[in-house]
């Protein structure tokens, strides 16, 4: 594969639209402060609909409301792997950034196949705007790879 | 210039050439090789086959498109193209998730290049190409599109 990234200069000189996005204030129910990229942006809003999609998994497969909870613990370690590298890209920080939705978010209610099939529909097409909104070619590629893999949930639990 | 600078307009230009030249070529090949997989593989797959023969079809002539768009003659098909060695049901189901790995990675590549719009074909390439190979009974990695879909 061709080396198409850039380089860190490049990408942290991103900074003028984080300090758009940063001067907006609150962004809905999340919200980061000034110094942080757009790509950190992205990657911490991934990684929070990650955290949410495996909660949803537990709780489905805790309750027994899934009818293949073999198929549904491979799916949420998907999940958990992509989680992994999600958070291995992020830059090193003294303190984190306050996320002020997910430490009081409600835990999710158990659901069916069909529920965890909405969920991944709506993963995957967020990982699909993510994909054109980096600026590092590598973290495009890694957003691509992952809603391929979200896609890939959907036909599976479609046909569970 | 240093490694480390951004690249030009016109490297980038160039880069997302060859990308697309790539999936191009990967989808002629998968045109290629569903036409002989959909005229070998049993009777209960031959109808996936030429679905998804139809699929890349789609694919190649977007491509195409692109190319052409970008003042680029695209590269045509070849001749032949490697096929495989047994033509049993298995064998050819094996071939066709062989191309749809080579598609995929040719998506993943083209996913790189800064243009938005061949971001977003390239994305929704990349998940067709995954649904495919689950169509076909492969399993489904972690990372598709990345060699061995691990990272």
């Amino acid at each position: 594969m061709r080396d198409h990234a850039l380089s860190r200069r490049a990408v942290l000189a991103g900074g003028a639209l984080a300090a758009v996005l940063g001067a907006s204030g609150c962004r809905g129910s999340d919200w980061y402060p000034s110094e942080v990229t757009p790509d950190e942006y992205l990657l911490r809003a991934a990684i929070a609909e990650k955290e949410r999609l495996v909660a949803r998994y537990t709780a489905a497969i805790d309750a027994g409301a899934v009818r293949d909870p073999g198929l549904c613990e491979e799916l949420r370690g998907h999940h958990e792997r992509h989680l992994a590298v999600l958070r291995d890209r992020l830059p090193p920080r003294d303190t984190e950034p306050e996320v002020s939705a997910s430490p009081g978010a409600p835990a999710p209610e158990a659901t069916d196949e069909e529920g965890l099939r909405l969920a991944e529909e709506a993963a995957a097409a967020n990982r699909l705007r993510q994909l054109g909104q980096a600026t590092d070619p590598a973290l495009a590629q890694l957003f691509a790879s992952v809603g391929a893999c979200e896609a890939g949930h959907v036909h599976l639990l479609s046909e569970a | 210039m240093t490694g480390t600078s951004e690249p030009t307009p016109t490297e980038t230009a160039d880069a997302a050439v060859a990308a697309l030249r790539d999936a191009l070529l990967a989808e002629h090949a998968a045109v290629y090789g569903y036409g002989f997989a959909a005229a070998g593989i049993g009777a209960d797959l031959r109808e996936l086959c030429l679905a998804h023969l139809e699929e890349h079809r789609a694919w190649r002539d977007a491509l195409h498109g692109e190319l052409a768009a970008r003042n680029t003659v695209p590269p045509g098909g070849e001749d032949a193209y490697q096929l495989p060695e047994e033509d049993g049901t298995e064998a050819l189901r094996a071939f066709a998730a062989g191309l749809e790995e080579t598609t995929a990675q040719a998506y993943l590549e083209l996913a790189a290049v800064p243009d938005t719009g061949l971001r977003d074909l390239a994305g929704r390439a990349l998940r067709e190409a995954t649904r495919r190979t689950l169509a076909l009974g492969g399993t489904l990695s972690a990372f598709p599109g990345f060699p061995g879909g691990e990272l």
